[in-house]
């Protein structure tokens, strides 16, 4: 008996690795690149052509005249850690001085998320930043709220996930807008002034 | 048997030499949650020892818990010791009836004197009136009257004869009148009363199925916090914090559920008491835990639902006959009946004509279960029968108009109609009345409201019993059964996966006695029932099988209200103790020391006393029982869970409080 | 000042009655599967199967006893663990390895081939790096498929043992635990295969990638170089929690948005992972002919979960530590999530995958503030409680049977289940079972700290609730972790692995002897003396007892961990 179970067991393990562990996800490949393939590939981004990311996945930003993301990393600090708490108000530094007129932070733009790309910025860690890509870009703060609020996801039937802000999207389209003399300008003053926020950053991680 | 109280002196001084006894570790094994505790003790006063040697300024501390440590012990082995004790002081009355008898014993044709207990199995003795009967026998000869108070308590004289469910006499009671002939049932040291004795003592005590199923669980636990225990210091070393040994035995026997460890065989033996109390004898205490279990009750209804025997109650002539005829004709047919209804027979036609005469009989027909007729042939010929309609009928010569009505009018009351009739000729009907015992319907209700299903069996037709079943308020009923049908009921009811209880007197009962999951037999009855059942009624009260269902629930109730009274206790005790391990290394922890109990080590400490006293503090309740109400489970649990779960999460709290403010403010600690 | 999240509440409510509306149909349809003589699906799945079991030489209607389903049980698993564990040894020179993922060292091969087939799925790797797309596909979506259909097929033997023996029509006439391929066959075919493609189907549509396309290298919009791992991910995800699994394709798991992308594929994995173990209960209602003693189960651990989301949602508000600075916290603790979901989302998902046994997450634990991260430790120490196909029925009704026989007592009767007697030897099997969990999580913890104390990757009490948290997740066969601790040392990878396999394999066969024992057991009919356990009482009693017999059991270590770090 001992012996026909272990011949069973031998060739249900072989029949179903090729089953579950071939036949379902190779099948799956087949049809997910039918269906949708744009989607099954991971959802590419491309820009003038190549690939500059995916629409889910996010990245970072450190030029100013762009909007930043969320602090990229996962660090798996524990809520009393002191790395954390040094990390979080260096991160609040650097974005008071990128956005001089906010006198709270949204946590979002000083914390971590959980995969270390999250994609997302809440609207109004976005909306925050519109004086300062305005006057870095010359383009109207009017402009820029309209394109924020075109590439701000409102919760799925109004409750479920969080209002949120593609970045690497409306990175992109703001990219789009800028003709390259703007753009010039735009650089040098942003040059200016990321070279103001990492000081800000060097003092204020030095003094923690 | 008077109810004793169980803190009489020298039950208390008995009871204490008895549990210093126990403090045996080969017999303290058997309770797995004390043996941990006197461990636990050893353990510390060995610390406690040495610390004292090396001049430690701990040893008064650790001599305290050890002290406590030891306490704990006592209580738990003093609880049991009083709940047998108890048990003893019932086996002392039952053993003065054991005294030295003298027997008379028959060898071939002659007798012999001999001691009585040399007496064996087997052996024939012939007894006269004014003897104690030597041993438990079988009349095989002769009819008398037997005082059997000395088992009973019951000073009315019990009739004992050869043949039939009478037949059976017990060691150490006294013969009244006439002669008596008894075989010998029973051996030196086994009959019935030493059986009882040792029962009662304690002596062949074992532990029961849900006793030890509970002791399991309570083994788990203790298992669970030995773990906590023993990894403590491992995980604390994480915060440099050690914890020293006593407060780590402090902490786990405040945590390991003592409180039922300590009382759990005392719960069994006084369940088993209160049963004895009731002058009923249960074998043994699985007997008197499954009558907590019990879903169908079968009940006889003579004697037990209703008083016993029928009176009777009027004599109906019929077509034109005269009052005088049949009551005359009754009288004849019962003049030889010896029979209480008979005898009732005879008293009411006495009374209805004085002058009746004893006629001449020239043969008497005895009522049989199978002819369900009795009655005499006179000398002059005449037969003069009585008997139930059906087999009446099909005896007589013709059966009348409306002679069939009257019965069943009879009938439909719930009184039985017995048919007279001279020479085959109808003459009128005996009204025989059977009253339901005053208080047996609310008795029944409250078996309904437990869920018990009650099943009345009567040899009565279906009319009557309907009648009866309905005044009683049984369940349901088995008319026209004979004692053999039992069985098949008990059967029945156990197929459909009920636990069933039954009473019983006769040998015929015997069978369905043993396959009944509770068998109460009658101490009145044959040997041959006392052995299938159970347990033995020394009253002969067959309605006695309704306290005894409500002391078995009481005794499962008073195990589980104690096993969560203690489990939850543990709660409190972590409030107490925890932030006293850990207030020093980590100081946040002492906002969890919400009872604001004044030191660490008097944190420790309360919390050990009150886990000592919590243990004599129910005793009391251990050896009465939680209180109970008959009623549907839900009331019952709710009940149960908001007075020992509800209070058992609260009570230590206060008690650990008041005792930490009391050692405080007398400078203990 | 705690502010009340409406929106998560009302996400919260939406779930918990989806699942509830699900319950019945999929309950029904898991009935079918493993009950019922015959089924409308037998056309479509019957001519499948039956040409499998011939391939694999088993008669699916041999009834086995006890000791032979745990024998064949424990036999399929080992053989499989054991096939799995040789392809992550070699996985560097088998085919399919566009990622060039290197050969698994024999101590993490030997953790993640009994992660995987315990259905633990605990990871001291990082998927997307360290395996090749074959073992991605053979070794983890393999597991994932077979050990969910262990866990099923143990349920379903579990069940026959309580089940009505009244006559139904329709219903398999089995006198024993049935047969193991049988369950084990058809938990495939017709339950986990099945639902997993629908799951995949719906996440391939929101955007988790399915491809065979190695890693992408490309130039992000400010031109910085980065890679985009991707692979067949979505296979993966869908039965990881279908089957209660929980490993990640990614080290950052459903964090991560190729696993996750949407707050729909969020929802629908929530819902995934909550349907069969629901649904399980519903069926072992129907088989002891009384749906309410499952209502009245999955109604008590609905109110620990209620209880549990609420006690997070509130930890999760604010991070205090954080209070001194100039940051507005009104979107709650978001350090370790993500702003698609939220605290909420993040929250309900966490409650969720720990209240199952599937141990994915989608933030990082580690970050919760210290109350927040007790919610999904807690609910570890309670085993899990759903469990699903973890461990099947089998960890709640560990705690129904010492619910029973404690309170069961308290109305005057000796304690019966169903109508059957709880006797010492159902106590001793049950309790063996219900120290297993402790005995693992308590001994292996202080090995921990004593011998790995250098693998946390917090300081203070938060690193020794990371090592609390490993064994925790490891006896309770769930996977989540504070993924601080530096899993992948041969200690820990041994240590764990070991926990794994005992969480499992010792409590399966303890309490299908259990059940084995309930079936030889005369059955009493209730009436209104009966302890009844299809009522509400029962429900709160039972809850009770679970939260009684966790606190008293853990309080200390709780001490030392999180509660220590909450009242700093």
């Amino acid at each position: 008996m001992l012996k026909s179970d272990l011949f069973a067991a031998l060739k249900t393990t072989v029949v179903f690795l090729v089953l579950c562990g071939l036949v379902f996800p190779l099948l799956l490949v087949g049809i997910a690149q039918i269906a949708d393939k744009p989607a099954a590939e991971g959802s590419l981004l491309t820009q003038n052509g190549t690939v500059v990311g995916s629409a889910l996945v996010g990245q970072p930003f450190s030029d100013p005249m762009h909007f930043q993301s969320r602090p990229s990393g996962v660090s798996n600090w524990g809520p009393n850690n002191p790395a954390l708490i040094a990390n979080v108000s260096q991160q609040v530094a650097y974005q008071k001085s990128l956005n001089p007129s906010i006198s709270l932070v949204p946590i979002d733009l000083v914390t971590q998320s959980g995969s270390g790309a999250d994609p997302n910025i809440a609207p109004e860690s976005a909306l925050l930043q519109i004086p300062r890509i305005s006057n870095l870009t010359g383009i109207s703060q009017d402009v820029l709220t309209r394109l924020v609020n075109q590439y701000t996801e409102n919760p799925v039937a109004g409750v479920f996930g969080e209002p949120r802000v593609n970045v690497l999207q409306l990175n992109l389209a703001l990219d789009s807008l800028l003709t390259p003399a703007t753009l010039n300008a735009a650089e040098a003053n942003a040059t200016a002034l990321n070279a103001l926020a990492s000081n800000a950053t060097a003092t204020n991680s030095t003094a923690t | 048997m008077v109810d004793q109280k169980w803190y009489s002196r020298t039950l208390l001084t008995d009871a204490l030499r008895a549990s210093i006894r126990k403090f045996d570790p080969r017999l303290l094994i058997a309770n797995p949650v004390m043996f941990v505790v006197e461990v636990g003790f050893v353990y510390t006063f060995i610390l406690a020892v040495s610390a004292a040697i090396s001049g430690s300024g701990k040893a008064t501390f650790i001599g305290q818990i050890s002290a406590i440590l030891l306490i704990t012990v006592f209580f738990a082995t003093f609880s049991e010791a009083i709940a047998e004790g108890r048990g003893k002081a019932q086996a002392e009355s039952l053993k003065k009836t054991k005294k030295e008898i003298t027997a008379r014993k028959v060898v071939g044709d002659e007798i012999v004197e001999v001691d009585g207990h040399s007496l064996v199995k087997g052996d024939v003795v012939r007894v006269t009136a004014g003897d104690m009967i030597p041993n438990d026998g079988e009349v095989i000869k002769g009819r008398g009257a037997v005082d059997e108070s000395a088992i009973t308590g019951e000073s009315a004289p019990v009739i004992r004869e050869s043949g039939g469910d009478f037949s059976s006499v017990t060691g150490g009671t006294t013969l009244l009148s006439d002669e008596l002939t008894i075989r010998i049932t029973a051996n030196p040291g086994e009959s019935f009363l030493d059986k009882m004795i040792a029962l009662v003592e304690g002596a062949s005590r074992q532990k029961t199925p849900n006793e030890i199923a509970l002791t399991m669980v309570l083994a788990g636990l203790t298992w669970i916090f030995l773990l906590v225990i023993v990894t403590l210091n491992a995980l604390a070393s994480y915060e440099g914090v050690f914890v020293d040994a006593t407060t780590l035995i402090a902490l786990l026997v405040c945590l390991i559920p003592t409180t039922i460890g300590g009382l759990l065989s005392a719960i069994g033996i006084a369940g088993m008491d209160r049963v004895t109390q009731f002058n009923v004898i249960a074998k043994s205490g699985k007997a008197v835990e499954a009558s907590g279990d019990i879903n169908t009750l079968i009940l006889d209804k003579t004697g037990t639902i209703t008083i016993g025997n029928r009176l009777a109650e009027e004599f109906i002539p019929f077509g034109d006959k005269t009052g005088a005829d049949v009551t005359k004709a009754a009288f004849l047919s019962s003049v030889r009946d010896e029979t209480p209804e008979g005898r009732s027979i005879v008293r009411l036609a006495s009374k209805l004509v004085p002058d009746l005469a004893e006629p001449e009989v020239r043969d008497v027909i005895d009522f049989s279960a199978d002819t369900k007729m009795s009655g005499v042939d006179l000398a002059d010929g005449s037969e003069i029968r009585k008997g139930a309609f059906d087999v009446m009928s099909a005896y007589m010569n013709y059966v009348p108009k409306g002679f069939k009505e009257i019965v069943d009018e009879i009938s439909r009351k719930g009184a039985t109609p017995l048919v007279v009739s001279v020479d085959r000729e109808p003459i009128g009907v005996i009204h025989l009345k059977d009253t339901v015992k005053p208080g047996m319907r609310d008795r029944l209700h409250e078996l309904k409201s437990m869920g018990i299903k009650t099943v009345m069996v009567t040899g009565d037709n279906r009319l009557t019993a309907a009648t009866i079943a309905t005044e009683a308020g049984v369940d349901d009923y088995v008319p026209e059964s004979k004692p053999e049908d039992k069985i098949d009921i008990v059967s029945r009811e156990q197929t459909d996966g009920k636990l069933v209880a039954m009473t019983g007197d006769g040998t015929n009962d015997a069978p369905a006695l043993a396959q009944a999951d509770v068998g109460l037999a009658m101490n009145s009855g044959t040997q041959a029932a006392k052995e299938a059942a159970n347990m033995v009624d020394l009253d002969s009260d067959p309605s006695k099988l309704i306290p005894v269902v409500s002391i078995g629930k009481q005794l499962l109730m008073t195990r589980g209200a104690i096993t969560t009274f203690s489990i939850v206790n543990d709660v409190a005790k972590y409030f107490a103790i925890i932030p006293a391990v850990f207030a020093v290394a980590i100081p946040q922890v002492n906002r969890l020391n919400i009872m604001a109990l004044s030191s660490p080590s008097s944190a420790i400490l309360s919390a050990v006393i009150f886990n000592a006293l919590i243990i004599p503090a129910l005793i009391p309740l251990a050896m009465r029982g939680v209180k109970y109400k008959p009623s549907d489970a839900s009331t019952i649990l709710l009940r149960n869970i908001a007075i020992y779960g509800v209070g058992g999460l609260i009570v230590p709290f206060i008690g650990i409080k008041a005792i930490d403010i009391i050692i405080t403010s007398l400078h203990l600690v | 000042m705690v502010q009340v999240d409406f929106a998560g509440i009302v996400q919260a409510i939406i779930i918990i009655v989806v699942v509830l509306a699900l319950t019945r149909p999929v309950g029904g349809y898991v009935v079918a599967v493993y009950f019922k003589e015959r089924s409308r699906f037998d056309t479509l799945f019957g001519p499948f199967e039956r040409a499998l079991f011939r391939i694999l030489g088993v008669n699916p209607t041999e009834n086995m006893s006890v000791k032979r389903y745990i024998l064949n049980l424990l036999l399929l698993n080992g053989l499989m663990a054991v096939v799995v564990l040789v392809i992550l040894l070699n996985q560097a020179s088998l085919p399919l390895n566009p990622n060039g993922a290197p050969n698994m060292a024999i101590d993490q091969a030997f953790n993640t081939a009994t992660s995987f087939i315990t259905n633990t799925n605990w990871q001291s790797y990082a998927g997307e790096t360290q395996l090749s797309y074959l073992s991605q596909m053979v070794c983890i979506t393999f597991l994932m498929f077979t050990s969910a259909a262990t866990g099923l097929a143990a349920g379903a033997a579990f069940i026959r043992g309580f089940a009505s023996r009244d006559k139904r029509p329709g219903f398999r006439q089995i006198s024993g635990m049935g047969n193991f391929y049988f369950d084990f066959v058809r938990s495939l075919t017709r339950v986990l295969i099945p639902l997993a493609l629908i799951v995949s189907l719906i996440l391939v549509a929101q955007g988790v990638p399915q491809t065979l396309n190695g890693p992408l290298t490309y130039k992000t919009a400010e031109g910085a170089s980065d890679t985009l791992y991707r692979g067949p991910v979505a296979s993966l995800e869908s039965i990881k929690h279908l089957g209660t699994n929980g490993g990640g394709y990614y080290a950052q798991n459903s964090a991560f948005p190729y696993e996750n992308p949407t707050p729909v594929t969020n929802v629908v994995e929530i819902v995934a992972m909550l349907v069969l173990p629901i649904s399980l209960i519903y069926a072992f209602g129907v088989l002891v002919g009384n749906t309410r003693e499952a209502w009245v189960l999955i109604g008590a651990l609905i109110v620990i979960f209620v209880v549990m989301l609420s006690i997070g949602l509130a930890a999760e508000t604010s991070n205090q530590a954080l209070s001194n600075l100039a940051v507005n916290q009104s979107a709650g603790n978001m350090q370790g999530k993500e702003v698609r979901f939220g605290v909420s989302g993040s929250m309900i998902f966490t409650v969720t995958t720990t209240s199952t046994g599937t141990g994915s997450v989608n933030s990082m634990l580690d970050s919760y503030t210290a109350l927040g991260g007790l919610v999904p430790l807690s609910l570890l120490m309670l085993n899990s409680p759903f469990a699903g196909e973890g461990s099947g029925l089998l960890s709640i009704l560990i705690y129904v049977i010492l619910a029973v026989f404690i309170a069961g007592l308290m109305v005057g009767r000796a304690p019966q289940y169903l109508g059957r007697k709880i006797e010492s030897k159902e106590v001793k099997l049950t309790l063996l079972a219900f120290l297993v969990h402790p005995i693992l999580i308590l001994g292996g913890t202080a090995a921990g700290v004593v011998f790995a104390a250098g693998a946390m990757g917090n300081p203070g009490f938060h690193g020794f609730t990371e090592m609390l948290y490993a064994y925790a997740t490891a006896a309770a066969n769930n996977g989540s972790a504070f993924a601080g601790l530096h899993a992948d040392t041969p200690f820990l990878n041994y240590t764990l692995g070991i926990t794994m396999l005992l969480g499992r394999y010792v409590t399966f066969p303890l309490m299908l002897l259990v059940s084995n024992s309930f079936m030889q057991k005369k059955i009493t009919p209730y009436d209104v003396g009966t302890f009844r356990t299809d009522k509400w009482l029962f429900g709160l009693i039972l809850i009770g007892v679970i939260v009684i017999l966790g606190a008293l059991t853990f309080f200390p270590v709780l001490v030392l961990g999180p509660l220590g770090e909450a009242l700093l």
